[in-house]
């Protein structure tokens, strides 16, 4: 479906009001911390001219960092009673606005992560009751790296609708029969996309990988391969004696889904609930079991486990990298760890080996 | 059932876990109702005694402190180190003046200390924090009526302090200790633009060297009651 | 309405049986008709076990795959879960996911020898595994079993093993001996003195602590056993059972559903080193 319209920027508003008379709306908000995703109660607290990414990445609307499952309650004949959160979770309709390309991206690497064999109940209901309306970027910002995973800047699938700033308007490309009759009962809104319109956009996303690429990063086509081989390689230990196993890398990424599952009891114990929350492999405890052995003791085989199940583990599980360059885990690091030098310092000197990356 | 016994104690401390109790008002009201817990804030062992749960604030600075806790002990089933203090020795209590410090600045017959009580008894768990947060007691709490071992939180303060989407304090040249100190209190300093200095202890393992490292790089000094190497490894005596 | 996978199926204790200290084998029964009568099994598989307010762990499934009324699970105290378990009597309630993850290899060991080494609690996944090659007893050729175990009383299924004997041959062995043990006394690779495989078709399959693993594994390749050739069942922390927590992954594969069992050459391929 390759649909394009305009929508003067004066009439955003107009249109994201009635979006909100129908759905919840979730969008960008500028805040002194930053720009966050959140429940939009008034249309003047988007912000769609952020650059760069959000605080923490859309899966939090997804796949929550607290998510209740189920409700168990003994009665006082004795029986067991579970009441399944599911159910709530599966109410109500959402439409989320201002998702850069590197998020659409994330949330396709959790689509496929959370469906298979099995499928994520939670996960699957809350990606089914809330449309995506993507924002493409007119700047990159200092640590964005999408153009090497072709994540971004430009983007074919993943969304309902895709807007890009023109200046004035916005350029309006229609991604799904969900998107298209969300414009539909809004026509009145949008005009018809002339050529120059697109081409336009063509321009600016050209400019945008320009300068991303300008930065000279390795290709991300040798990574498998190289980290194969350096698997026991002694840089790792330089890794682990920088990194503080603080966990802020995993909780920013769009990609990495580890939780670990807890029951809570209510205040009178005969009831409770259970829970899963948000876990990361920097932990100690990540890998313990109930004996108390812990299978990865060491910090820098705890640091391992993330670039290798980014770059190695998920190419097998998922057929493609799970990394999408939005640049976070650089960000947030107080040590200031650069995944973009681990890459450089595993890739030096090695010949591709195998080449899987971003969308097929 | 039998009552469950629990004796709440405090040595040399400024009662601020024993308030954060006391803030659990409604919670512990059904609490009683429904397990007809005793609970008694005493100075002296009542008539509880032995005690199924017995929670001890504060740290040990006398000889007086170390009769009553080997007393306390002595007298209860499981016991259970409440705050910062009675962790680690009250590096915070004091922390303004370093105790060396204190030693220095009023010498003096008396030499004072502030340790740790599992430096003279066994401790079954620790409750870290200063003050304790009131919802993990609880937590901790309902774990032990149900004979659960309470699992010491095992994430980092800065893991929870991203999760409020917080603007990181030592980016901003803050002396922060969230990267290495154990979670649980949901990031409460840094969310209030406070850094962390590490009340909670530090998290398994914590690298602290990698921290110094840091701050070092980003020309960022701390205060010598911070150096988690202080706050040292608690030896029995 | 989509069938939630994390929600347990509601089941009530059957019977409680003291194996050794702190040692015990639960029999569970899954209320719900139609789903124990689905409930199928393969030796080796595992379930999620919730006890209601302490948390769901794995344990293997230690009943024969035959029998479906119900399933028995032997179960060490030792963290929250089991804890919560110990205190629950005949007649109580917990939850069951699964059964989880990839057996034993059934199907590859008929027509061989088939040698079973297993220490401690170990011997759990693989009590299902022995009832099973029992009960096709014409389809394997030599069975064994060696059982290691610290001492005589933390031995588990003890009465199982006369019944065994008639079918299989069974060498016990205790870390630490007492007075009335007259069996063998070191680690289970004191078995191997005398042990030479008599032919090259010949399966081994282990399971017990890391460190059992490790030398036992090493022993069976000294005997000459292709990697291929010998199989464990390995332990990790796995909370979902389905790939998705994350928490099992080991070198790149989920040990709750590529595993538990593997065999040591896919083991030697795992970037980390798991035994």
């Amino acid at each position: 479906m390759e649909r394009f319209l305009t929508i003067d920027k004066g009439l955003m508003d107009n249109f994201l009001e009635r979006v909100m008379e129908y759905y919840q709306l979730i969008a960008p908000v500028r805040t002194e911390k930053g720009v966050l995703f959140e429940y939009i109660s008034g249309k003047e607290e988007v912000d769609l001219t952020y650059s760069g990414h959000t605080i923490l990445p859309p899966k939090k609307f997804f796949f929550p960092p607290v998510e209740e499952m189920f409700v168990y309650e003994y009665e006082d004949s004795g029986n067991i009673r579970l009441y399944d959160l599911l159910d709530e979770v599966s109410k109500g309709k959402r439409v989320i606005v201002g998702v850069k390309p590197c998020d659409i991206n994330g949330l396709l690497v959790l689509d496929k992560v959370f469906t298979g064999e099995y499928n994520d109940p939670y996960y699957a209901a809350r990606r089914k009751n809330t449309l995506v309306i993507g924002l493409t970027c007119n700047r990159p910002m200092e640590y964005c790296f999408c153009a090497y995973l072709n994540t971004g800047p430009f983007i074919k699938r993943g969304f309902d609708i895709l807007l890009s700033d023109l200046g004035d308007k916005y350029i309006v490309e229609v991604g799904s029969e969900d998107g298209w009759k969300l414009i539909k009962f809004n026509l009145d809104l949008f005009s018809e996309a002339r050529r120059d319109d697109v081409e336009e956009r063509e321009k600016l996303l050209m400019k945008v990988e320009e300068d991303i690429r300008s930065k000279g990063l390795p290709y991300f086509e040798t990574i498998e391969g190289a980290l194969r081989e350096k698997f026991l390689d002694e840089m790792w230990d330089e890794y682990g004696k920088k990194c503080l196993a603080c966990g802020k890398c995993n909780f920013t990424c769009p990609t990495c889904r580890c939780f670990t599952i807890t029951d809570e009891p209510n205040p009178d114990l005969k009831s409770g609930k259970r829970v899963r929350t948000w876990d990361s492999c920097h932990f100690l405890s990540f890998t313990r079991v109930a004996s108390g052995e812990v299978f990865r003791r060491d910090r820098p085989s705890r640091f391992k486990q993330r670039i290798y199940h980014k770059f190695v583990y998920s190419i097998n599980e998922i057929g493609s990298i799970s990394c999408v360059g939005c640049g976070r885990c650089v960000e947030v690091c107080p040590a200031k760890i650069n995944i973009m030098d681990v890459i450089k310092e595993v890739t030096f000197g090695v010949k591709p080996l195998s080449a899987k990356i971003g969308e097929d | 059932m039998d009552k469950i016994r629990v004796g709440i104690f405090n040595l040399s401390s400024c009662e601020g876990c024993l308030v954060q109790i006391l803030n659990l008002e409604d919670i512990l009201l059904n609490i009683l109702k429904t397990f007809e817990v005793e609970c008694r804030v005493l100075g002296t062992i009542g008539k509880s005694e032995p005690y199924d749960i017995a929670f001890v604030e504060g740290s040990v600075m006398s000889i007086e402190d170390e009769m009553e806790l080997k007393k306390i002990r002595g007298a209860s089933r499981i016991l259970v180190a409440l705050g910062e203090c009675a962790c680690h020795g009250g590096n915070f209590l004091v922390k303004d003046f370093d105790v060396d410090e204190i030693n220095e600045m009023f010498p003096g017959s008396q030499k004072w200390y502030s340790h740790p009580i599992e430096r003279y008894v066994r401790v079954d768990y620790r409750i870290p924090g200063c003050p304790i947060d009131k919802e993990e007691f609880f937590t901790v709490f309902k774990s032990l009526l149900l004979e659960k071992f309470p699992e010491q939180a095992s994430f980092t303060v800065c893991s929870e302090c991203i999760l409020k989407e917080n603007s990181c304090l030592i980016e901003k040249g803050v002396a922060c200790m969230g990267p290495i100190t154990r979670g649980g209190c949901k990031a409460i300093c840094p969310t209030f633009n406070r850094e962390c200095y590490g009340c909670r202890g530090l998290n398994d393992d914590a690298n602290i060297d990698g921290l110094l490292h840091t701050f070092k790089e980003k020309g960022i000094s701390i205060q010598p009651y911070m150096l988690p190497s202080k706050k040292g490894e608690v030896k029995r005596s | 309405m989509v069938s939630n996978p994390y929600l347990p199926k509601l089941a009530k204790i059957e019977s409680i049986k003291d194996e050794a200290p702190e040692t015990k084998t639960f029999k569970i029964k899954i209320l719900d008709e139609k789903i124990r009568d689905s409930f199928n099994f393969s030796p080796g598989q595992f379930i999620e076990l919730t006890v209601f307010g302490y948390g769901e762990a794995p344990f293997s499934i230690t009943s024969s795959p035959m029998v479906h009324e119900n399933f028995s699970i032997t179960v060490r105290k030792m963290g929250n879960v089991t804890k919560g378990l110990f205190r629950l009597r005949e007649g109580d309630f917990v939850g069951v996911r699964g059964p989880f993850g990839r057996g034993w290899p059934l199907e590859k060991m008929k027509e061989n020898d088939v040698l079973v080494i297993a220490g401690g609690i170990g011997l759990a996944p693989l009590k299902p595994l022995i009832e099973y090659i029992i009960l096709h007893r014409k389809m394997y050729n030599n069975v064994k079993l060696f059982y290691g175990a610290k001492t005589p009383k933390d031995i588990i299924y003890k009465d199982m093993f006369d019944e065994w004997r008639k079918y299989i041959d069974v060498e016990l062995t205790v870390d630490f001996a007492e007075k009335d043990w007259s069996g063998h006394s070191g680690p289970v690779t004191v078995l191997f003195k005398n042990f030479q495989p008599s032919s090259d078709n010949i399966y081994s399959v282990q399971c017990g602590p890391p460190i059992m693993m490790h030398f036992v594994t090493r022993q069976l390749s000294s005997i000459g056993l292709p990697p291929e050739k010998i199989y464990f069942s390995l332990e990790r922390n796995m909370k979902c059972g389905m790939g998705f927590c994350g928490k099992c992954m080991t070198g790149g594969r989920y040990v709750c559903k590529e595993g538990p069992v593997f065999n040591y050459s896919e083991v030697k391929n795992f970037l980390e080193t798991p035994v």
